[in-house]
């Protein structure tokens, strides 16, 4: 019951790895590597992730929590300058709901042996809050209450 | 629903409107009388009292008298919920990229144990 609404937001993530742009490029780009530090929940369950980095790839993660509610990302990439930029868009659904839509700029500067990365997400927050887990609970606590209603009437 | 989410709920309702957000926007920058908001938003002044109702009710923005005008100003800790959201959205990606620091630096290790 949650009213259609749009939020936008943009927020900045900086952050300095101690390997080359190179190594750190070659983690965002390759799919073994990527899967290894973006697919990866301890008790989360994969059910599917593909990475197809080039201009127009596409990238799917598919991973039901243990609870088993789905949280699935889909992204299309539409920049890619090896070592230095990579731009892509992507959705964010748990459930069956729609949570967010976001354009992504991640950068990289070389500092010596370093590097430094600019992670910049531009998102739309859609239809009201997005913890799927209150809304849950919401709903529950609710189905509790007309529950114990019924009882009472009988 | 929650309180809480109740709260966030109006919240949303009160920003999904872009003469709102224009509001909003225009009052980030300091307090204003419905006159100052309506102007430059090119807005009647009927509606803008309309827009800052919703905002009020979404507890965007408080307003109080000063004088014979009454002036709207944000309400501080109403972003403080959609804060939250960015945050729990900036939390799962700085634990990914706590995980992309490990890996790059078990490769550091693994490397130099071979040379």
């Amino acid at each position: 019951m949650t009213s259609r609404s749009t939020v936008h937001s943009t927020f900045v993530i900086e952050r300095e790895f101690a390997a080359p742009a190179p190594r750190v490029f070659a983690a965002w780009s390759d799919e073994s590597q990527k899967r290894r530090w973006f697919a990866c929940h301890d008790d989360w369950s994969m059910l599917e992730y593909r990475l197809d980095f080039r201009v127009g790839g596409r990238e799917l993660n598919a991973q039901a929590r243990p609870d088993g509610v789905v949280h699935r990302f889909e992204a299309r990439y539409f920049d890619i300058i090896p070592d230095e930029r990579i731009v892509y868009a992507y959705a964010m659904r748990i459930g069956d709901a729609n949570i967010s839509v976001s354009l992504v700029t991640v950068e990289l500067e070389r500092r010596r042996a370093k590097t430094a990365m600019t992670f910049t997400e531009q998102v739309v927050f859609l239809d009201g809050p997005g913890d799927v887990d209150e809304r849950r609970e919401g709903t529950e606590v609710g189905l509790t209450r007309l529950a114990a209603q019924l009882d009472a009437l009988e | 629903m929650s309180p809480a989410l109740a709260t966030l709920d109006r919240m949303f309702h009160a920003l999904g409107d872009p003469s709102r957000l224009g509001i909003v926007e225009r009052l980030s920058r300091g307090p204003a009388s419905v006159t100052e908001l309506a102007e430059p938003l090119d807005m009647a002044l009927p509606s803008a009292m309309k827009h800052l109702r919703v905002l009020e009710q979404g507890r965007l923005v408080r307003s109080s008298k000063n004088g014979r005008v009454r002036v709207y100003s944000l309400e501080p800790r109403a972003l403080a919920a959609i804060d939250r959201w960015v945050a729990q959205r900036r939390a799962t990606w700085n634990a990914h990229f706590d995980r992309l620091d490990r890996l790059l630096a078990d490769d550091d290790n693994r490397s130099s144990q071979r040379r």
